[in-house]
């Protein structure tokens, strides 16, 4: 964490990453004051819910003046919610798919009709069963225990 | 050249693919799918997790390609696999976007099209495309041009409007974990597209294209705006059959834009 507490403490207030922040403007995430009470009270990143609601577009980063990596520290505070707290029930689904069909949006009966209308093979490895699997067992090292 | 189709354009979207085929043929590009490739995995989501899991399918699905160069269509794929390539020096990684116009440029473009479409479009860059910057050089983190470049070479006219950068609402894993959120952000998007009056949505990824087509049925706002993948878009100018590029099989579809894109105006330069 200390690496993370060094690049905190650069952050000089000046309202860039919220001013950037397409989702700040219509929830509660609010990226400069998430910074300022890590900084001012040390209250832990990952104890604010807001950071599900970024959608990962970078701006924030890209402009930050003080070169605060603002999405890679949001990223890793949702590990360390995680780790506290568990999948989050709406992440569940889609991990188990993951496991399952080693795709996080898996094909059904109707989308491999559509690929067969365009002349196109099953090539994905959630058609091919040593792949899938190759996928699995690699789902099921990291997070096995995650995935209810 | 291997082909990597990512979940999205695989499962969802195969005319992006069929597409995509039909214009490296003509464009004379030896290319094949990447078989046995899974999930990328999708970058933020699954880092929201896992990094190690992240790297180590993305370092399976990079070492299927056999150090052959592997295009991607989808942002996300290009992301993880970029990255990913780039940390552990294996593999090269490139988006069709911008190996079109890097390796073939406007003016090869223009040459290889068949037909010119004179329609006004919207263009959707999504975010992942030129963020972050630290391994994509190839293009402004601020305001790209690129896409619009590559639309205007097909005759069309890439429109100006409001919140033209702003990210569709399909990633970060917003779209599965906070589906309100995600629609929010979309209609906000949509207000701006709908007020430029626009033919069609020109996007360079699925997963956005898969935002704008359900979500504009999910907000039951009526914008009735198609989405097209550039790909799809440069097949048909190339003379691919329009029901042959997908198009027809996305959720929103407008007679009136398969009517434009059918018909194109003749090439005459």
């Amino acid at each position: 964490m200390n690496d993370v507490c060094t690049l905190l403490n650069k952050c000089i207030q000046c309202g860039t990453c919220i001013g950037s922040c397409f989702s700040g403007r219509i929830t509660a995430l609010n990226t400069r004051k998430i910074l300022m009470e890590f900084i001012a009270k040390g209250k832990p990143i990952e104890d604010s819910d807001t950071i599900w609601f970024c959608v990962t577009c970078y701006a924030c980063q890209e402009r930050c003046p003080r070169g605060i990596p603002l999405v890679d520290i949001l990223l890793k505070a949702r590990r360390s919610m995680i780790m506290k707290r568990g999948l989050p029930d709406k992440l569940n689904g889609i991990f188990k798919f993951l496991y399952e069909f080693s795709a996080f949006v898996p094909a059904k009966e109707e989308h491999i009709d559509l690929r067969r209308k365009f002349n196109l093979e099953l090539y994905h490895s959630q058609f091919v069963e040593d792949a899938k699997n190759e996928v699995r067992s690699i789902v099921e090292k990291y997070i096995g225990g995650l995935i209810k | 050249m291997k082909f990597f189709p990512g979940c999205m354009i695989h499962n969802r979207y195969p005319g992006v693919e069929r597409s995509l085929f039909f214009v490296f043929e003509n464009l004379g590009v030896d290319i094949e799918p990447l078989r046995k490739s899974s999930c990328c995995p999708a970058p933020s989501i699954t880092k929201s997790v896992s990094t190690e899991l992240w790297e180590e399918i993305a370092l399976r699905n990079i070492r299927l390609a056999n150090k052959d160069t592997i295009l991607t269509a989808c942002n996300g794929c290009f992301t993880t696999l970029l990255e990913v390539s780039e940390k552990y020096k294996i593999g090269e990684v490139r988006h069709v976007a911008e190996y079109l116009y890097s390796e073939f440029g406007l003016k090869g473009i223009k040459k290889s099209i068949a037909k010119k479409i004179p329609i006004r479009v919207a263009v959707h860059y999504g975010c992942h495309f030129f963020r972050p910057s630290k391994s994509k050089k190839f293009t402004s983190p601020e305001k790209p041009k690129m896409l619009d470049e590559l639309v205007e070479v097909l005759g069309a006219e890439s429109v100006n409007y409001r919140y033209k950068f702003m990210c569709c609402g399909g990633g970060g894993g917003v779209r599965a974990g906070a589906k309100d959120v995600s629609l929010n952000l979309l209609n906000k998007k949509m207000m701006g597209i709908a007020e430029a009056n626009v033919d069609a949505i020109v996007v360079i990824c699925p997963l956005c294209l898969n935002q704008f087509d359900i979500g504009q049925l999910e907000l039951k706002n009526d914008y009735n705006i198609p989405v097209i993948h550039y790909i799809q878009l440069l097949a048909i100018a190339m003379g691919l059959d329009v029901e042959q590029s997908g198009i027809t099989t996305h959720k929103v579809v407008s007679n009136d834009l398969v009517e434009k894109l059918v018909k194109g105006e003749i090439h005459g330069d």
